[in-house]
C-alpha cells in the first residue's frame, strides 16, 4: 500500500496525530461546551444568567483550549528536535566514513537511549569491517612472503644451471610467474586494502625513477626510453608507490608492445598528466573499452605466454584511487581530448599511456589509410584523470603534441 | 674476495651463495643475528648480504646496530616486504642498497659488484666493464690492455657510468661531480662529453656501450 502522503519524519508524525487528537478534542469539548451551555441557557435563560454563563465560560476556561494545543505541539516539536539533534552529528561522523579512513565510530553519548542501540550496532559491524581490512592486508603480506620466496628459490636455482635451450625456457616461464605474482599481489593490495591517497607526490620524480630503473630493461628488449619532464615540478596530491606502479605498469605494457629500435616515451605536464607512448600496432577500436579489465588480453597476446592481462587494470584500478579515469587515446584528437578535458576540469590531473604508430604524411592522408587498414595505425592514450594537483598551472604546451603536429600526424580520438 | 650471506630460509642461502661462489667470491652463510654478528667480529668481510626476516631477530635491528661500529661491510638487503614504509626504513637503518623477492641473481650479483666498486671499496680502484679497466688512481683507461686517450671530464664520466654499471646515473649528477672540475659548464656539456666517449669507446672497439635515456641520463652496459 501506498503511504506517500503520510508524513515520513518522526516529528511530522507526532505533531500530526497530536494535531488531529487535540482538535477532535477541541471540537469534542467546544461542542459539549456548546451544548452544556445551550442546555444550561434554556434553563437559566428565564433566570437571565445565561448571557453572564456564556460570557464567564469563555473568559475562564474556553482560550485555554487553542493555547493548550499550540503550547502541546511546540513542546512536542521541541522536544523531539531537541533530542534528535545529537542524530545529526551522527550522520555527519557517518559521512565521513570512507575506505580510506574506517576507524571512525560514531558518537553515542547525547542520543535518546532508545537510538543508541542502532548506532551502536552500526559501530559494531565497522569493527568487524576494520578487523576485515586488516585480515585481509594481513594475508596480502602474508601471501607476499609465502608465495615469494619459494619463487626465489626457483628462480634463483634456474639462474644458477647451465644454460640450455629447455632451461632458457623453463627462466622465461619462472620470470612470468614472478611477474604474474607481483601483480596479482597488487591487485590484491589495491583491493583490501584503502589506499591513502593524501601524500604530496612530484609526479615528474616518480615518472623519472621508474623510467630511470625501466630503461636498461627497454634496452635489453631492443628499444629505448625517454622521459619528457613538465617545464615545472608536477606536485599533486596522492599515492607515491600506487602512482609509481601505475606508471611502471604502463611503461612495462608499452615496452612489451614496442617494436625493436623505436622509443618508447615517457612524459608528465603541469596538469598533472602522464603519459606513454610506444611506436607499437595500437589497440584495435574494439579492444579500447576492455583492455583495462582484468586477465584481459589481446587476440594476438591470448595464446601466447607474454602477460597476464593485469597490468592495465591495475593502472585503472589506481587512477580510479585517486578520483581518475582511464583512457585509450590517440594523436589527431588527442589535442582535442586534452584540451577539452582541461577547459573543463582545469586542475584535474591525469595519468595518461600512450600507443602511438609513428608515420608521416598529411591528415588527409592518414585518415585514408585509417578507412583502408583493418587494424588502423593510430596512437593510444590510456589516460587517468586523478585527482588536483597542488599547483594549477596554466593547460602545458605538451612538446611531444606539438611534434606531432608538425610532423603532420594525426590521430583517433576513442577516450 | 669474501662475502658473508645472513639468510634463515636455507635454499636462498644455498642459492645466493652458489650464484656468487661462480661469480669468483668466498662466501659464508650464517641463518641467525647472533650468527651473523659473531662472524662480523671473527673475519673481516668486504660485503654482506642480509635478509630481513631472520629468526632470532628483526634484520633492521641488526643492519642499526652494524651501522653503528666502524669497518662495517656494505650490505645489501633483500627482502620479500616491498611497501614504500619497509624500503625506506631499510634505508633509513643503513642498507647500503635493497633487492625485493623473487630477485634474479644477476641482479644480486650486480648490486654486489656495485658495492664493491664505490670509491673506497675493495673493487673500488680499477674499475672493470667487460674488456674495458678504468684505473681510479693512475686515471687511465684501457681496452683489452691497450690505453685509450680519454680527456679529464670523460674519464671523470665514464668512472660514475661504470660505478653504476647496468644502472642509470641520472644527468644531473654527472653535472654535480664534474661542476668541481673547473669547467664551465653549458647546457649540453654532459652530452657533448658523452657522444665523445661514445665515440672513442666504440673506435677502442669495447664490449660495452653508454646509451642514453633522454631526459633522464646514461648508462653503461656490457655487450654479450
Amino acid at each position: 500500500m501506498k503511504r506517500a502522503s503520510w508524513p515520513r519524519s518522526l516529528e511530522g508524525r507526532l505533531l500530526l496525530r497530536l494535531g488531529v487528537l487535540l482538535g477532535v478534542t477541541l471540537i469534542g469539548g467546544l461542542a459539549s461546551g456548546i451544548g452544556a451551555a445551550l442546555h444550561a441557557a434554556k434553563t437559566l435563560a428565564d433566570d437571565g444568567m445565561a448571557d453572564k454563563f456564556v460570557a464567564e465560560f469563555m473568559g475562564d476556561v474556553g482560550w485555554m483550549f487553542p493555547v493548550l494545543t499550540l503550547a502541546v505541539l511546540v513542546i512536542a516539536a521541541w522536544t523531539l528536535r531537541a533530542s534528535l539533534k545529537p542524530l545529526r552529528a551522527v550522520s555527519t561522523q557517518a559521512a565521513a566514513i570512507t575506505p580510506g579512513a574506517i576507524a571512525v565510530r560514531l558518537p553515542i553519548e547525547d542520543l535518546p537511549l532508545e537510538l543508541q542501540p542502532v548506532v551502536m550496532a552500526v559501530n559494531e559491524a565497522l569493527d568487524r569491517l576494520a578487523k576485515g581490512f586488516e585480515t585481509q592486508r594481513q594475508f596480502t603480506a602474508d601471501a607476499a612472503h609465502e608465495l615469494r620466496t619459494p619463487l626465489a628459490i626457483l628462480t634463483a636455482g634456474l639462474e644458477n644451471l647451465p644454460t640450455t635451450g629447455e632451461i632458457e625456457r623453463l627462466r622465461l616461464d619462472a620470470e612470468r610467474m614472478n611477474r604474474l605474482v607481483a601483480q596479482l599481489l597488487g591487485v590484491a593490495r589495491l583491493d583490501g586494502q584503502p589506499l591513502d591517497v593524501s601524500q604530496t607526490v612530484d609526479l615528474g620524480e616518480v615518472a623519472a625513477r621508474v623510467v630511470e630503473r625501466f630503461a636498461p630493461l627497454a634496452a635489453k628488449t631492443g628499444c629505448s626510453l625517454a622521459f619528457e619532464p613538465a617545464a615545472s615540478p608536477v606536485l599533486v596530491t596522492g599515492n607515491t608507490d600506487a602512482l609509481g606502479d601505475a606508471i611502471r605498469n604502463l611503461v612495462e605494457n608499452a615496452i612489451a608492445h614496442s617494436p625493436p629500435g623505436q622509443e618508447v616515451t615517457v612524459g608528465v605536464d603541469t596538469a598533472g598528466a602522464v603519459w606513454v607512448v610506444d611506436q607499437g600496432p595500437g589497440v584495435p577500436l574494439e579492444d579500447r573499452d576492455r583492455i583495462f579489465e582484468r586477465f584481459w588480453r589481446s587476440r594476438e597476446r591470448r595464446g601466447s605466454s607474454a602477460g597476464a592481462g593485469l597490468g592495465l587494470s591495475i593502472v585503472a584500478e589506481i587512477a580510479r584511487a585517486h578520483g581518475g579515469t582511464i583512457a585509450v587515446m590517440d594523436t589527431p584528437r588527442r589535442r582535442r581530448a586534452l584540451r577539452a578535458g582541461c577547459a573543463a576540469r582545469p586542475i584535474r590531473r591525469r595519468i595518461e599511456g600512450h600507443r602511438s604508430m609513428s608515420g608521416g604524411g598529411a591528415r588527409a592522408n592518414a585518415r585514408s589509410r585509417i578507412a583502408s587498414h583493418p587494424f588502423p595505425k593510430y596512437a593510444v592514450t590510456h589516460r587517468a584523470l586523478a585527482g588536483r594537483p597542488d599547483t594549477d598551472g596554466p593547460p602545458s604546451k605538451n612538446p611531444l603534441w606539438r611534434t606531432r603536429v608538425t610532423r603532420g600526424q594525426w590521430s583517433v580520438c576513442v577516450g | 674476495m669474501r662475502l658473508l650471506v645472513i639468510e634463515d630460509e636455507r635454499r636462498i642461502a644455498e642459492l645466493v651463495a652458489e650464484g656468487l661462489r661462480q661469480a669468483s667470491f668466498v662466501v659464508d652463510t650464517v641463518a641467525t643475528v647472533a650468527d651473523a654478528q659473531a662472524a662480523l667480529e671473527l673475519t673481516s668481510y668486504d660485503a654482506a648480504v642480509l635478509d630481513l626476516g631472520l629468526p632470532d631477530g628483526d634484520g633492521l635491528r641488526l643492519l642499526t646496530a652494524l651501522r653503528r661500529k666502524p669497518d662495517t661491510p656494505p650490505i645489501l638487503v633483500l627482502t620479500a616486504r616491498d611497501t614504500v614504509e619497509d624500503r625506506v626504513a631499510g634505508l633509513d637503518a643503513g642498507a647500503d642498497d635493497y633487492l625485493i623477492k623473487p630477485f634474479a641473481m644477476v641482479e644480486v650479483v650486480a648490486r654486489v659488484k656495485a658495492l664493491l666498486r664505490r670509491p673506497g671499496g675493495p673493487l673500488g680502484v680499477r674499475l672493470e666493464a667487460g674488456n674495458l679497466v678504468l684505473d681510479t688512481v693512475g686515471r687511465d683507461v684501457e681496452v683489452d690492455g691497450q690505453v685509450v686517450p680519454l680527456a679529464r671530464q670523460e674519464i671523470a664520466i665514464l668512472e660514475h657510468l661504470i660505478r653504476r654499471l647496468g644502472r642509470v646515473v641520472p644527468k644531473a649528477v654527472l653535472e654535480e661531480k664534474l661542476y668541481g672540475m673547473g669547467d664551465e659548464l653549458g647546457s649540453n656539456a654532459i652530452p657533448v662529453h658523452v657522444h665523445h666517449l661514445r665515440r672513442k669507446l666504440i673506435e677502442a672497439k669495447a664490449v660495452c656501450a653508454i646509451h642514453t635515456v633522454r631526459g633522464v641520463g646514461y648508462f653503461l652496459e656490457e655487450q654479450a
